[in-house]
């Protein structure tokens, strides 16, 4: 798909170095537009939206938050282990947002399959529909992480 | 023939096209000489328009605090514009307060020189200087987290207060291609001015953390600056409480050495709080300190401590720690450093103690 110059611009800054070591898009050759459609399609068909995706992402986030990097458990379901460092990275997207540099850590405690996300991940997601491109080291495919947090 | 006729004919066009945009930007922004006058004519610099306030400053040795490397996360960089700083931006607005903005306080980040401009800054930033340092030593203090000893050069010293800040400075390295700067708490005693030392935890995926744990070593020569901040030992009370996470130990290190040294009579309780016992570090080095000074109290913490640590220490959350070791504190003051979660959870236990948050002090970075 045809690429807007502002998204074009957008995609310049998630390179590496800009915001980020690694940057945002890995080794995908797509455009962020295409990277953004073809995500949110599969997201579609799973009948999840992107803020309730988003939505469950924050609140395991804030039950992790309380332990100060200990473990922290939720509902049976999850052990949360949040990392909090100092500092705050703007959002690639330019729209003045600004996340915490902190990481969130989950293992399912059925099946001991554990992911990571970063605050900023929870924004992409809710205000963007971006789960990072191909080899990015925060990707996230949207139905790996669907199915992990249970909500198919 | 007309295929040919064709390609050369768009081919000039695009030629005139790119020819009329590089003449267009010439001109467009081309801003020239500009004059930054500097509290009422004390200074006067004359620079090239076109880039920032503060790298047009920093680029005339004038270093305004910045945490985040002009990317506007941090608002450390704010000064006063009286002339010439064009609207303000929807960048700066999250940074400045109503009275700032009355005040004609800027983020000198995003404000661009486009034309003369007369500014107000502090006379102490005078005094930040940046130098050509030589990495003395490095030193894995925990699985994430080293320190690191920028020697000045002969004959230089920096003269800071305990608990203030410096900005280190990178190099282009793998593919990050522009050099950044940060902002880390000096470890080391101002008495110790020929040496800076700074611990850093590596960020994961943070551009200058990572640049500093993986491509520096001894002997290499890395740039910094400062000091900077107003983090550091106030001393109007008997008594204080410091509470650190993580690299949030390096300013409380400073500033205990410096209370130390300086016989100052202040009864120092310092909570030092982790996980597991891997992510501690400078146990020994603070224990044996408070050994021989009965003015320092010093309260490791683990949260979650391993079976193989054999902790025998204070367990618990570094907040749950300190509410059982402080009765009141209405009359001490408070020194954080560490995540922000840390800092927000350590607001409330203090202010539940009855330190109002005029008493507590912290690094908004």
């Amino acid at each position: 798909m045809k690429q807007s110059p502002e998204l074009a611009q957008i995609q310049a800054n998630m390179m590496p170095g800009a915001l980020s070591a690694h940057g945002f898009i890995g080794e995908d050759s797509r455009n962020l537009i295409d990277i953004i459609q073809s995500d949110l399609e599969a997201l579609q068909q799973l009948g999840i939206t992107q803020e309730a995706l988003a939505d469950k992402m924050q609140e395991i986030t804030d039950i992790g938050a309380k332990g100060l990097g200990r473990p922290e458990s939720m509902d049976e379901h999850f052990e949360i282990a949040v990392e909090d460092y100092k500092g705050e990275i703007p959002c690639p997207f330019k729209d003045k947002a600004k996340a915490n540099k902190r990481q969130t850590h989950v293992r399912r405690l059925d099946t001991g399959a554990t992911i990571r996300w970063t605050d900023l991940n929870i924004h992409m997601i809710r205000e963007h529909g971006f789960f990072e491109g191909y080899g990015s080291p925060y990707r996230l495919a949207p139905a790996e992480l669907v199915k992990f947090l249970g909500m198919v | 023939m007309v295929i040919l006729t064709t390609v050369l004919s768009v081919t000039a066009v695009s030629v005139a096209l790119a020819f009329i945009i590089i003449v267009a930007e010439y001109f467009f922004n081309n801003y020239g000489e500009c004059e930054i006058d500097i509290n009422g004519g004390n200074k006067v610099l004359k620079i090239e328009g076109g880039s920032s306030l503060l790298s047009a400053l920093a680029g005339q040795k004038i270093f305004i605090p910045s945490a985040c490397g002009g990317k506007a996360t941090c608002g450390l960089c704010k000064v006063q514009v009286l002339e010439g700083a064009g609207p303000l931006l929807p960048t700066e607005e999250p940074y400045l307060t109503e009275d700032e903005r009355k005040n004609h306080y800027r983020l000198s980040c995003q404000v661009k020189v486009k034309n003369n401009i007369r500014i107000l800054v502090p006379e102490e930033l005078f005094n930040i200087k940046e130098f050509v340092t030589t990495i003395e030593s490095v030193t894995q203090l925990t699985h994430d987290i080293k320190g690191f000893k920028f020697k000045l050069p002969d004959g230089e010293t920096v003269h800071f207060k305990a608990g203030q800040y410096m900005q280190l400075y990178t190099k282009p390295y793998a593919k990050v291609k522009e050099s950044v700067y940060r902002a880390y708490s000096i470890a080391s005693a101002p008495s110790d001015d020929g040496i800076v030392e700074l611990i850093i935890r590596l960020v994961p995926d943070g551009i200058c953390t990572t640049y500093a744990h993986t491509q520096l070593s001894e002997g290499d020569q890395v740039n910094i600056s400062g000091p900077y901040g107003d983090f550091y030992l106030r001393g109007d009370c008997k008594e204080i409480v410091m509470i650190a996470g993580g690299s949030g130990l390096a300013p409380m290190k400073s500033i205990i050495l410096d209370v130390l040294e300086k016989n100052i009579d202040i009864k120092m309780n310092f909570f030092f709080g982790a996980v597991t016992k891997k992510d501690l570090y400078y146990l020994d080095f603070f224990h044996d300190l408070a050994k021989r000074h009965e003015n320092l109290r010093f309260i490791p913490a683990l949260s979650k401590p391993a079976p193989e640590d054999n902790w025998d220490g204070e367990v618990g959350l570094i907040t749950e720690v300190v509410d059982r070791y402080i009765e009141d504190c209405s009359e001490m003051e408070g020194y954080l450093c560490g995540s922000p979660g840390m800092i927000n959870a350590c607001l409330s236990v203090l202010n539940k103690k009855g330190m109002s948050d005029d008493r507590i002090f912290f690094d908004k970075f």
